[in-house]
């Protein structure tokens, strides 16, 4: 066998395929031929450092360059924790409105908020919302944390959050009608209902 | 039993988004370290990258779980890393020198915090070498080289990677390994 020979089975042989009477011969030959033993030490130290070549670094941000290209619905981090686990978050959406409705409810004194097409024809004194006798409101009202004292009249609704009314004389005097919203308990409604309108929607 | 990672593929093929995400961190690292070795610089590793999954995302209603995922994927990033590189040799210009130039990067020249200052310059001085002659190993042989050796994969993975006989990806891992030889011998490094 001739060292050209050798040099193929060298490399079967460090693709691990070479076995009984060839491996016996390769064998036999490096015994005798510094060259081809050489060569043999030369290629496996080849794929030790080619092997052991260290990875670079990925760049921190290749997950969201790659997903910069990918046409997708984008989701916030919050929409993808929430389908991943619907249980946590639905518990999560509940004790942060109760944490919320806690607060608002512990709040000494909130502040009267007027407003609505209509608001410009009446009179606030404290936290109290005037309609004066002989006037008339061409519109919407709606008040916020106060109370609103109905004398002349309201051609428009009257929607009270956490509010009340007095109406002096009739209640005819408001023509759209009144409407009351007790805040906490609507809004943790409407917050719950849009959240699994949420998962509805997917 | 189902792997995770079947699961993650079952549920990227329906359309999930998540799963689709998860797949980009299970892959993305190994999609760019063959950009990386293949093309030889950071920006179009990056970009091999990406135009992979862009076209996982396309095609992954295509994909026959059959076959192995890892198959699939290296196929796609290999065939465009050889698109490439040939069209890099058909544009023959002078920016085939920079690009070259590029794929050594100070962070493999940063020091290692466990070696002596002289075991520092010496191993990257080594790689340097490696990479350089990896850099210049003609394609049909560095995606063979690259394949077999930084993703360690076997024989028959490589072949059916590239669509080859396994036979021919030996003769191409020989010569391969025979042209790392001489370039290393030529550097004193073996
Ligand atoms: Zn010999």
């Amino acid at each position: 066998m001739n060292c050209k020979q050798v040099n193929s089975l060298l490399h079967e042989y460090l693709d691990g395929d070479l076995t009984g009477v060839k491996l016996h011969q390769l064998s036999h030959h490096l015994n005798t031929c510094s060259n081809c033993k050489e060569n043999l030490t030369q290629l496996e130290k080849t794929e030790a450092l080619t092997r052991s070549l260290p990875k670079s670094p990925v760049p921190d941000d290749l997950t969201d360059k790659i997903m910069d290209v990918i046409p997708m619905k984008r989701e916030t981090r919050w929409m993808r924790w929430a389908k991943q686990y619907p249980a946590l978050a639905a518990a999560a959406v509940f004790v942060i409105i109760m944490m919320g409705s806690l607060f608002a409810m512990n709040e000494p004194e909130s502040n009267l908020i007027v407003s609505g097409s209509g608001m410009e024809y009446v009179v606030i004194k404290d936290n109290q919302v005037i309609v004066p006798e002989g006037q008339t409101v061409n519109g919407d009202l709606v008040v916020e944390n106060g109370e609103i004292i109905v004398e002349g009249t309201v051609n428009g609704k009257v929607t009270l959050i956490d509010s009340e009314i007095n109406l002096l004389a009739s209640a005819e005097k408001v023509a759209g009608g009144v409407t009351h919203i007790d805040q906490t308990l609507d809004w943790i409604w409407y917050k719950i209902s849009g959240f699994f309108d949420f998962f509805k929607s997917e | 039993m189902e792997s995770t990672e079947v699961k993650i593929i079952k549920l990227a093929k329906k359309g999930n988004h998540q799963a689709f995400s998860d797949l980009v961190d299970l892959y993305k690292s190994k999609i760019y370290h063959l950009g990386y070795r293949m093309l030889g610089n950071k920006q179009e590793a990056e970009d091999i990258t990406q135009e992979t999954f862009l076209r996982v995302y396309k095609s992954i209603h295509k994909y026959d779980a059959k076959f192995k995922f890892s198959t699939w994927i290296f196929r796609i990033g290999t065939n465009l890393c050889i698109d490439r590189l040939r069209k890099r040799k058909n544009a023959f210009s002078l920016d085939a020198e920079t690009i070259e130039g590029e794929g050594i990067d100070g962070y493999d020249i940063l020091p290692s915090l466990d070696d002596s200052p002289d075991q520092q310059l010496i191993i990257s001085e080594t790689q340097r070498h490696v990479r350089e002659a990896i850099d210049k190993l003609p394609e049909k042989y560095k995606s063979v080289v690259v394949l077999r050796y930084l993703h360690d994969l076997s024989l028959q993975e490589v072949g059916d990677i590239l669509n080859m006989p396994v036979t021919t990806v030996k003769t191409r891992v020989h010569r391969g390994r025979e042209y790392l030889r001489k370039k290393l011998e030529h550097g004193n490094l073996i």
